[in-house]
């Protein structure tokens, strides 16, 4: 907390103010998360009882969430998000701090335009790829893979991480490098000696930004899978879904099923999300 | 320091054990190369060649499979000019940013301003508000399709209390299906946007607050004419992530409405995904990627202009 804040806050209320603005504050977060209070309190209430959306269940049960994790292959999707969140994370984060390593220590001409191809991956809107790559990745074999799925989303990805990194390294002071090259250090060494152990915080944005993007992504994961044994997470809902059509119950289960991992990571490393998210994007 | 060895004097003092090298000066070079040949290879394949592929496809007619392709040179731009479907989504898209970028800022920095007071919980106010942040977006289309359920919605039944007149069919409603995608999309994002504005209000100098407040300045005159120009480069960022998350939303709508009723609500990215795999029109589908690309870029770097003029304003740079 800055100073700022712990003295009176940037509005300078007096105390009967901010108590005014809390109780004000907390009603409006209440209202705001209702919809996921609701999404919470309906998936423990039995389907076709005539109960409508509720915050409160009249009847708990936990029999969407046994029939869901039961007679769905949702753990299976599960798993497949971890295998290729994971992967893509390395991918990005071991790619994208060695080109922006290379990029830094020993500018080549034409670097600008890698640079200009990354980040050009920071603004574009997937759905411009969806079509070329869709072949792309059908001739490589790669549909129903996890590959498949990795290797756009790194190439997606890869601007992040490379711009992030290049900023970290920029900000190591030269005289670091020089010392390691009167040491006869290769460029690798000054890498992993170095670079790396000093961008440490950077690796942690690039693996926030980096994971929950992957993790939450739709549209490719679409595209690219058609088979359980490779879906991600994110299809479990137009995968399982339409076998219980009104029953909201259950569907509302299936839904917290999916989102619980990322919300339990949040909850629990909430402040490298925000300092991620926010370091992240700000450069 | 070693000083780079041409390798001519190498030559001239080889004898039978020595093997002749290149330059330090090239071999730096090439393991600068070296290191950026992984993300470059991957970057070319997966990005830059279907970004090619795209522009070059627009010009062809195909269905998405076959293996024969037709050149039909510009007519896909041709159609799309004449399309009204297309121009529907195209001004869908652009509605969408004008409308739901200003409102995620707004809330997101009046949401900002009133939890840097110091309020009770405030933490967990402030993860409370960044929660549906978290959330993929599917899910959250997923969840809203069911609070906008006219039977037996939450809005629906919130509102019947009131009156039943207030109920709506909101995402059978041509007139309220994209305005009611977009409020759920506000609702994702203003969470994000409220801790960039708290990260930006905790720059704001603790002696400028004193110095309005010695001024007599009331909360209102301090937020709208103090922190907001302060926090401006905020706003900047902030509108360029909005205008790029603009272009890049497709689950939305795809789950909320699928772009109905009868394409009333289509953006942009719904109708490639349309064209391009529903009703087998790749080569069409391309060309309106084209304008997608052409139309995100240009808002793309016209922000990053606008960021830098409000780094420069706001003496920052």
């Amino acid at each position: 907390m800055s100073a700022l804040q712990q003295s009176e806050g940037t509005l300078g209320l007096g105390r009967k103010n901010r108590a005014i603005v809390s109780i004000a504050m907390w009603a409006a977060a209440l209202i705001f998360i209702s919809p996921v209070l609701i999404l919470v309190g309906t998936s423990l209430q039995p389907p076709d009882s005539g109960y409508g959306l509720n915050i409160i269940p009249p009847e708990i049960t936990l029999e969407n969430y046994i029939a869901v994790l039961g007679r769905t292959n949702i753990l299976r999707l599960f798993l497949n998000s971890t295998i290729v969140t994971v992967t893509t994370v390395l991918v990005v984060v071991l790619f994208g701090s060695l080109a922006a390593f290379g990029l830094v220590r020993r500018p080549f001409p034409g670097s600008f335009i890698m640079i200009a191809a990354l980040m050009i991956g920071l603004v574009l809107a997937p759905a411009v790829l969806i079509v070329p790559l869709f072949t792309i990745v059908k001739q490589l074999r790669l549909l129903d893979s996890y590959l498949g799925l990795i290797a756009p989303y790194g190439a997606l990805f890869m601007g992040v991480g490379a711009l992030l990194f290049m900023n970290a390294f920029r900000s190591i002071p030269p005289e670091l490098f020089d010392a390691a090259d009167v040491d006869g250090a290769s460029l690798m060494q000054a890498y992993w000696r170095i670079g790396m152990p000093l961008a440490r915080p950077t690796v942690a944005a690039v693996t926030i930004v980096t994971g929950l993007g992957v993790w939450n992504e739709f549209l490719f994961a679409l595209l690219f899978t058609r088979d359980e044994s490779t879906q991600t997470i994110q299809l479990a809902w137009v995968v399982y879904s339409g076998q219980y059509e009104l029953q909201f119950e259950r569907q509302f289960a299936l839904l917290l099923l999916i989102s619980l991992p990322m919300v339990v990571f949040f909850l629990i490393f909430q402040r490298q999300f925000v300092a991620g998210l926010t370091g992240a994007v700000k450069e | 320091m070693k000083q780079p060895r041409s390798p001519r004097i190498e030559s001239q003092t080889m004898d039978a054990g020595d093997i002749p090298r290149i330059s330090i000066r090239r071999r730096r070079r090439l393991s600068g190369l070296a290191f950026t040949a992984p993300a470059a290879t991957l970057v070319a394949v997966f990005l830059l060649y279907p970004v090619v592929s795209t522009l070059v496809l627009a010009l062809f007619k195909w269905n998405g499979f076959a293996p024969v392709r037709k050149y039909v040179g510009i007519d896909n731009f041709v159609r799309m000019a004449g399309d009204d479907r297309f121009f529907r989504a195209f001004t869908n898209t652009l509605i969408w940013g004008l409308v739901t970028v200003p409102a995620m800022i707004t809330i997101g920095f009046v949401l900002a301003v009133l939890l840097s007071q110091r309020l009770w919980m405030q933490s967990v106010l402030r993860s409370v508000f960044v929660l549906p942040t978290v959330l993929s977006a599917l899910v959250m289309a997923a969840l809203w399709t069911w609070i906008y359920n006219p039977q037996v919605g939450a809005l629906n039944t919130v509102l019947g209390w009131f009156s039943e007149d207030l109920k709506q069919v909101w995402l059978g409603n041509p007139r309220l299906a994209l305005p009611s995608a977009m409020v759920a999309s506000v609702w994702r994002w203003v969470g994000l946007n409220m801790i960039f504005y708290l990260a930006g209000l905790q720059s704001v100098g603790q002696s400028v607050v004193d110095a309005a407040r010695i001024d007599g300045a009331s909360a209102l005159q301090m937020a709208t004419k103090i922190l907001a120009p302060l926090t401006l480069p905020t706003t900047a960022l902030l509108a360029l992530l909005g205008v790029v998350g603009t272009f890049r939303q497709f689950e939305t709508v795809f789950i909320l409405t699928n772009g109905g009723p009868a394409g009333t609500s289509e953006i942009l990215s719904l109708q490639i995904f349309k064209f391009g795999f529903e009703t087998g029109q790749a080569g069409y589908a391309a060309a309106i990627s084209t304008v997608l690309l052409a139309v995100s870029l240009s808002a793309a770097f016209l922000m990053l202009w606008v960021i830098s003029r409000a780094n420069r304003f706001s003496g920052r740079q």
